[in-house]
């Protein structure tokens, strides 16, 4: 080719590139002018076209100043007009000098001096070049060292070291001018130079890069490999169908959320959960953690209830079925489904049932659930002392878990069980804080619709929960809580009910037990009585139930050993089956010195006859009061002493003895502490017969608190105290008249087989108590003085 | 390391094809009969003027360029697969060059080389 000749080539201006000779370049044209410049160009023999690098890549319309002077030749390989462009693939062919540029409307002609190729030969040149490929390859060797032999067999194929100097600005991202440089590079020698110093840089680039990756890579090696790893284990499950264990878990939750009723904001919330919980790894700890806050979400009864059933007289039935008398809590049940079935969104009540053990507080619960069509739960309360068991941990603690409140809800699958909170007499209390406080919110009709459990951490509403509570003593339950509960009392059952309740629900349920039918054995009347009064001492019938058990299994072992014959228990038998009696009967003492009394006391085991004690002591002054007594009862024994002291002369009472003497007053069994303001009239009773030298009626026992000037004020505990004193054989009984109305929780039995005797003052009691002297005159002072 | 080794080099490094502009390669066949080798070579618009052929013991290099004699002034090219310009091939021929008889015809844009050797005759 006539390269150092003078053409006219049509001029083509690129952006941002330079062609070099010997290779080749895709280009998309749309300028109009360039267009116009390869349409000419196409036109020719030969397709040639110049092509020059733009200086400034944004001017659109670039005249002579804006083009590098030294461009490249080019043969138009294919094109293709695709839309408005044209899609070209050039090929470079010499370097060419551009002399001037004719504009040849629309596009631009410019005359060009084909430039020699550089052919300047030495030895150094040489040397520059071998360093050149040299450096070609360590950098390869840097980026990818599977090409390094791919590089050589290339270069090979290129004859001219100019040439693979071109070819190898491929392997280096250099910018429009450093490329021009190389291509305006008037001899080899400067060519390669200028090669070997970006080929330098790049290696210096590529090295320290390699330096700095591998310094992160050993840091970041471990926790990367184990995520690959992990990564990859995942894939491999994924290929083999296999889930990932917390996948599995997270899409069982998810069904289950799917068919669980309920509210929105609930739903929102347990989704984000779910969320969450996709994106752990179920060896975190936080994942059990959120597992289980999410399966309680779903599983709690937010919106499921059952129906109440409201028909008055099956409910009356299934209360009768169970228990015998308890009355007024049967009663208050009935009326309470009266009430909801003419407002069925009525507070459900909140009731205490106060009693001694074994009464059947905690079956009448069940009793009633069954009888209103409830689910029943029951959780004791006995002992808890911390306040996070009824409202749960919060759920940023390890092994947080809900509240029993909701645990017993989730258990119940309904938000309106009937809910038994046994003893909750026996709540603790420590530094952790007091569940009887916690428990008021629970309690509370007013708050409960929004209860708040730490760890649900969502209000839940508790108001359509019907709560029992029990306890045996109210005395131990503070005040606030005992305000926001119904309280109803289940006093001990006298003797006869006792009879009824065995002969009714005990004895069929133990021979059922036992395998016996009641023609193998039954019990009279006789022996029955006997074991209530011989073998257990109660308010209950617990021990009751487990002595008829008792006997029911020794003849359910004479039955198994072949013996058939039916049996009917005796007395007599009974020792026999088992043993001597437990207990003597409670008899009231025949004879009472001067100085007894006989007191009636109330205990949380029912009631109880109590003979108090007292003692003229040839000395001193001080009042000795001895058998664990409290403190309302030693004051109420001063109350008494002074009150004798006080009113000697109307009473007849020498002051010679009283100056003379001290006095002790015992209560028997010492062991046990007493207390109580209710023993005041027995002690002045005590006194006075003590002084008087003349002894108190033994069929007569007393009950009341007394004043210091001589009032008698009523006392609690009327049925428990009248039912042990029949049960000990007495017949009369000395109450304040305020108690009269209590009367009417006896069974009438007991009533009849009773005298009482009101009174408003101690002299009227003490009348009524001492026994008068069959001398006349005795009699009519005593009478006198007590009038 | 995408950045460092520009799209242009990869595929040249990864092509077989070692024909590196600016020159093309024209299409060869070549069959052997009792008689003779024969090798054919498709250049179709290259004047016969423009074409050049040499051998080297067994290569036999073939040079050129084709002009495009189709050309109208102001004519709207939408395609062009055709190379023109310069051509260049060299062929490593599997026989002995040496001592044969070479014939040369053109017609119809394909040329035609016969080799004619000692032992084939």
């Amino acid at each position: 080719m006539e390269h150092s000749e003078m053409t006219t080539l049509p001029a083509l201006p690129i952006k941002n590139n330079v062609l070099f000779p010997y290779l080749g370049m895709p280009l998309v044209v749309t300028r109009a002018a360039s267009m116009a410049a390869i349409e000419a160009a196409l036109s020719s023999e030969d397709k040639t076209i110049a092509i020059f690098t733009q200086k400034d890549a944004d001017v659109d319309e670039p005249g002579e100043n804006d083009l590098y002077d030294i461009g490249t030749a080019a043969v138009i390989k294919k094109m293709l007009r695709i839309g408005h462009a044209f899609h070209l693939e050039v090929h470079g062919i010499a370097r060419v000098q551009n002399q001037g540029l004719v504009l040849e409307q629309p596009y631009l002609n410019s005359n060009v001096h084909y430039l020699p190729e550089l052919s300047d030969t030495s030895t150094e040149i040489e040397a520059l070049h071998r360093e050149m490929i040299e450096l070609a390859n360590k950098m390869l060797g840097l980026v990818k060292p599977q090409m390094q032999m791919n590089l050589n067999f290339i270069l090979s194929d290129v004859e001219l070291p100019v040439n693979q100097a071109y070819l190898l600005t491929t392997l280096l991202s250099l910018d429009v001018e450093k490329e021009m440089s190389i291509l305006s590079a008037a001899t080899q020698r400067e060519l390669f130079e200028l090669m070997n110093g970006y080929l330098n840089h790049e290696i210096q680039v590529l090295e320290l890069r390699h330096q700095i990756s591998s310094q992160v890579e050993s840091k970041l090696g471990r926790d990367q490999r184990e995520y690959l790893l992990r990564q990859q284990m995942h894939t491999i499950q994924k290929e083999l169908g296999e889930q990932r264990p917390e996948q599995a878990d997270v899409t069982e939750l998810r069904q289950k959320l799917e068919k669980a009723d309920l509210p929105d904001s609930v739903r929102k919330e347990v989704e984000k959960e779910l969320n969450r919980l996709e994106r752990m790894s179920s060896v975190s700890p936080e994942y059990q953690l959120t597992r289980t806050y999410v399966e309680l979400a779903i599983e709690l009864p937010w919106t499921q209830t059952t129906e109440d059933m409201l028909d008055l007289d099956r409910s009356q039935q299934i209360l009768d079925e169970d228990h015998f008398d308890l009355k007024d809590i049967k009663q208050r049940i009935i009326e309470h489904l009266a009430v909801m079935k003419l407002n069925p969104s009525a507070k459900a009540p909140i009731l205490c049932f106060v009693g001694p053990p074994g009464v059947g507080k905690t079956s009448v619960g069940q009793s009633i659930a069954r009888s209103m069509g409830r689910e029943f739960e029951r959780m004791s309360l006995g002992g808890l002392h911390d306040e996070a068991e009824l409202r749960g941990h919060r759920r940023t603690y390890i092994g947080a878990m809900p509240g029993r409140i909701l645990q017993a809800i989730r258990r119940a699958g309904v938000r309106n069980p009937l809910l038994m909170l046994d003893e909750i007499d026996k709540l603790g209390k420590d530094f952790r804080g007091d569940p009887a406080a916690a428990l008021m919110e629970i309690l509370d009709p007013a708050q409960n619709f929004e209860f708040h459990d730490n760890y649900l951490d969502m209000p839940f509403d508790l108001s359509k929960v019907f709560f029992i509570t029990t306890a045996n003593t109210l005395d131990n339950i503070p005040k606030p809580l005992l305000d926001r509960m119904e309280v109803m009392r289940l006093a001990g059952y006298s003797d006869e009910e006792k009879a009824q309740i065995a002969r009714l629900y005990l004895i069929p349920r133990r021979l059922e037990e036992a395998g016996l039918s009641d023609e193998q054995l039954s019990i009279s009347d006789e022996a029955l009585s006997y074991i209530i009064r011989r073998f257990t001492r109660e308010a209950g019938v617990r021990e009751l139930e487990r002595t008829i058990g008792s006997v029911a299994r020794k003849i359910a072992t004479r039955v198994a050993r072949g013996d058939g014959a039916a049996v009917t228990i005796s007395p007599d038998l009974l020792e026999e089956l088992l043993g001597p009696a437990h207990f003597y009967a409670e008899q009231a003492r025949q004879q009472l010195d001067a100085g007894v009394a006989a007191g009636l006391a109330w205990t949380e085991a029912g009631g109880d006859v109590l003979y108090i004690e007292a003692a003229l002591l040839a000395e001193g002054k001080e009042l000795t009061l001895t058998g664990q007594l409290g403190n309302v009862m030693q004051e109420s024994a001063k109350t008494a002493q002074s009150y004798v002291w006080a009113n000697a002369d109307a009473l007849n009472i020498d002051q010679e003895i009283i100056r003379k003497s001290g006095v002790h007053i015992h209560v028997p069994a010492g062991a046990v502490p007493k207390d109580g303001p209710s023993a005041g009239i027995t002690m002045a009773t005590a006194l006075a017969s003590l002084y008087l030298d003349r002894p108190v009626r033994s069929d007569t026992a007393m009950t009341g608190e007394i004043t210091l000037s001589g009032l008698v004020m009523p006392i609690g505990g009327v049925k428990e105290k009248v039912l042990a004193a029949h049960r000990a054989g007495i017949h009369r009984i000395i109450l304040p008249k305020e108690n009269q109305k209590d009367l009417t929780e006896l069974p009438g039995h007991v009533r009849q087989a009773l005298e009482f005797v009101y009174v408003e003052r101690i002299d009227a009691a003490l009348l009524a108590a001492i026994v008068t002297t069959t001398e006349t005159g005795t009699e009519k002072k005593v009478a006198s003085s007590l009038r | 390391m995408t950045t460092t080794l520009s799209k242009v080099m990869r595929s040249l490094l990864q092509s077989n094809n070692h024909s590196f502009p600016p020159a093309w390669q024209p299409a060869v066949d070549i069959y052997r009969s009792d008689k003779e080798w024969l090798v054919k070579i498709d250049l179709a618009g290259v004047k016969q003027d423009d074409i050049e052929v040499s051998t080297h013991n067994n290569l036999l290099t073939l040079k050129g360029q084709r002009r495009d004699f189709q050309v109208q002034e102001g004519q709207q090219t939408y395609s062009m697969e055709i190379s023109y310009n310069r051509f260049e091939r060299t062929l490593e021929l599997p026989f002995d060059v040496k001592g044969a008889s070479i014939q040369t015809d053109y017609q119809d844009g394909m040329l035609f080389i016969r080799f004619q050797t000692k032992e084939e005759s």
